[in-house]
């Protein structure tokens, strides 16, 4: 507390202590031995000012307050001014806190803002940019003396302009930290008129002027063009093992062709290990035709899919059952299944994996009459599928290789194929964002499982 | 069974020498004598089509088309063929690599009289040519120019 002259009068422990003085001290010393050097001349004036207008407020709206310190260091403080009446005058008793912690987590808070290797900007309630770090400098083209104090919606693109200040009521009725505009393309406008592609996270801060928002602004625009690219690099890929496989299966044709008029036209002078000779020819060239043929499909998975679905599995397994109803007939299997959910699935690949699946089934029996068996559970967010066949079975130490193209494990004579079933197979679960893989012990069958997600609520 | 007293002409419009010789092969085992001529290219087959309506002979009785040409694709031809009152008569057979369904569709959009795939295997090609004998040439009642 100080007199109407600011003499100090009154002093309590956390004044000495603040200030590192004794109250012996402080006793009828001028304010003014408090404040700092720079303030020390226009301090009475103040006074003067307060004491014709005396009223209970904090000091020095606005400006940041500081104290002097015994030992020549300044505080960072905040004061409230009280005035008090009494018979010997006007006297001022002063509220003094300091603020120096608090001082210290705004400084580190505003060095981590611009820090950030993301755009960091402060809007208050009424809009207006309050902080800004460097990065949105850069993005928007703007040095931050233009942005301070503007209406956020100066980087808005115009046609957003109209309807951005409800988007901003809207997140104060509910201000939870998200991401901004769900679903919506979002874009910034920079200083030159140009736009760029945003992604934008919200959190509401709490202040004692209100409730802030702080946005961190990504520019999305190198990962969309990612995007972009790696989308037309797949349709050239797909182009390209289209022809690649038109164009490759012609000479094959041809040469296919020509063995077999040979054979066909010298029938008679040709001896058995000639057509032996032929033989062997026309098999590599009918291989390589397949070949061709499984690559192409196995390339065309990712680009011909079609859109996950809700989709029956139930259905699809019957398609599956249909498609290898001679093979069925031809080894007596006995297949059978339970009811299967429905799933979130492009149901023509869900039919494929199904079919490549119970295909293998039926063909690696080891002569046994195949016994087939289809499950599905539920386990958390998944469905489990599994095939389970009574078959030769397959080594531990091939678990992953199976699922490799072309890989085969047997000899061609042994049981027929390219070795792409089970890659197309991996490749279609996995664009359905599950897992495929196989338990077995070899000569007592195996188990493939694939998980696949139900339909979303 | 009509056979025709003279041999049928065929036009075959093949780009690839490699079907053109098998496709000669093949006819050279048909029960019907035959005359086949053999156009590389579009341009070729419509000159051909046009110099015979000029002189009034030599028109084929059927044209076999391949439709992957260069210089005047395929399509072209069979587009043209159709569209000319003095040529639509002729039934066209067209050989294709392409088992594309839009392809196939789009031919016989075109006025093609039938659409086959060239098979891979030789003994299927053979059959082919045998069923295109059996049927345009000793069952079917050729319009005669």
């Amino acid at each position: 507390m100080i007199d109407h002259r600011g003499a100090i009068v009154l002093v309590n422990r956390e004044t000495e202590r603040l200030f590192g003085y004794t109250r012996d001290e402080l006793i009828s010393q001028p304010i003014e031995l408090l404040v700092p050097q720079r303030f020390k001349a226009g301090h009475p004036i103040t006074r003067a000012e307060f004491l014709e207008h005396p009223q209970h407020r904090a000091m020095g709206a606005g400006r940041d307050l500081f104290g002097l310190h015994k030992d020549g260091t300044e505080i960072p403080i905040e004061i409230g001014l009280n005035p008090i009446e009494d018979e010997r005058g006007p006297f001022v008793l002063a509220s003094v806190v300091d603020i120096s912690a608090r001082r210290r987590a705004e400084e580190r808070f505003r060095v981590a803002v611009e820090a950030s290797p993301h755009g960091m900007m402060m809007v208050d309630t009424l809009g207006r940019i309050v902080l800004v770090n460097r990065e949105i400098e850069r993005l928007f083209g703007y040095p931050r003396s233009e942005l301070l104090g503007q209406a956020v919606e100066l980087l808005v693109p115009a046609r957003v302009r109209p309807h951005h200040p409800h988007l901003r009521a809207t997140f104060h009725a509910d201000p939870l930290s998200r991401p901004m505009g769900a679903g919506r393309d979002l874009y910034g406008r920079r200083r030159d008129g140009s736009e760029i592609p945003v992604e934008i996270g919200l959190n509401p801060i709490e202040t004692d002027e209100g409730t802030f928002v702080l946005a961190s602004v990504v520019d999305i625009g190198p990962r969309k063009r990612a995007e972009e690219e790696l989308h037309r690099s797949n349709e050239e890929l797909e182009r390209f093992a289209y022809v690649a496989s038109h164009d490759l299966q012609e000479p094959l044709r041809t040469v296919a062709s020509y063995v077999q008029l040979l054979a066909r036209r010298y029938r008679t002078s040709l001896d058995s290990d000639a057509t032996d000779f032929i033989d062997f020819a026309v098999g590599g060239v009918t291989r390589m035709q397949r070949l061709i043929e499984d690559l192409l499909s196995f390339s065309r998975l990712g680009t011909r899919g079609g859109a996950l679905e809700p989709t029956d599995a139930n259905a699809a397994l019957q398609t599956a059952l249909d498609n290898l109803h001679a093979a069925i007939a031809e080894s007596g299997a006995s297949i059978s299944y339970d009811p299967l959910p429905i799933v979130l699935a492009d149901g023509r690949q869900l039919e494929q994996l199904f079919t490549n699946l119970l295909a293998n089934a039926l063909k690696f029996t080891g002569g046994a009459t195949p016994l087939v068996r289809i499950g599905a559970r539920r386990e958390g967010r998944h469905w489990i599928f599994t095939v389970t066949d009574n078959g030769i079975g397959i080594e531990p130490q091939y678990f992953e290789r199976i699922f490799v193209i072309f890989q085969r494990l047997h000899g061609r004579d042994e049981y027929p194929g390219t070795g792409v079933g089970l890659a197309i197979c991996k490749k279609i679960v996995e664009r359905h964002g599950g897992r495929l893989w196989v338990e077995s012990v070899p000569g007592e069958g195996a188990r493939f499982s694939f998980t696949l997600l139900p339909p979303p609520e | 069974m009509p056979i025709a007293t003279a041999p049928i002409n065929i036009l075959l419009v093949e780009d690839n020498p490699a079907d053109v010789r098998l496709t000669i092969e093949a006819f050279k085992e048909a029960s019907v004598r035959s005359n086949l001529q053999v156009a590389r290219d579009g341009v070729e087959a419509t000159t051909l089509l046009r110099d015979a309506l000029a002189r009034q002979h030599g028109l084929p009785d059927l044209i076999l088309l391949d439709l992957n040409l260069p210089r005047k694709d395929g399509r072209e031809v069979l587009a043209d063929v159709k569209r000319d009152a003095a040529l639509r008569h002729i039934p066209v057979v067209v050989l294709s690599t392409s088992q594309s369904e839009e392809d196939v569709q789009r031919s016989y959009e075109l006025g093609a009289n039938a659409v086959i795939t060239k098979p891979v295997d030789l003994d299927q090609f053979f059959h082919v040519v045998r069923s295109i004998e059996h049927f345009w040439l000793e069952m079917a009642k050729l319009p005669r120019s």
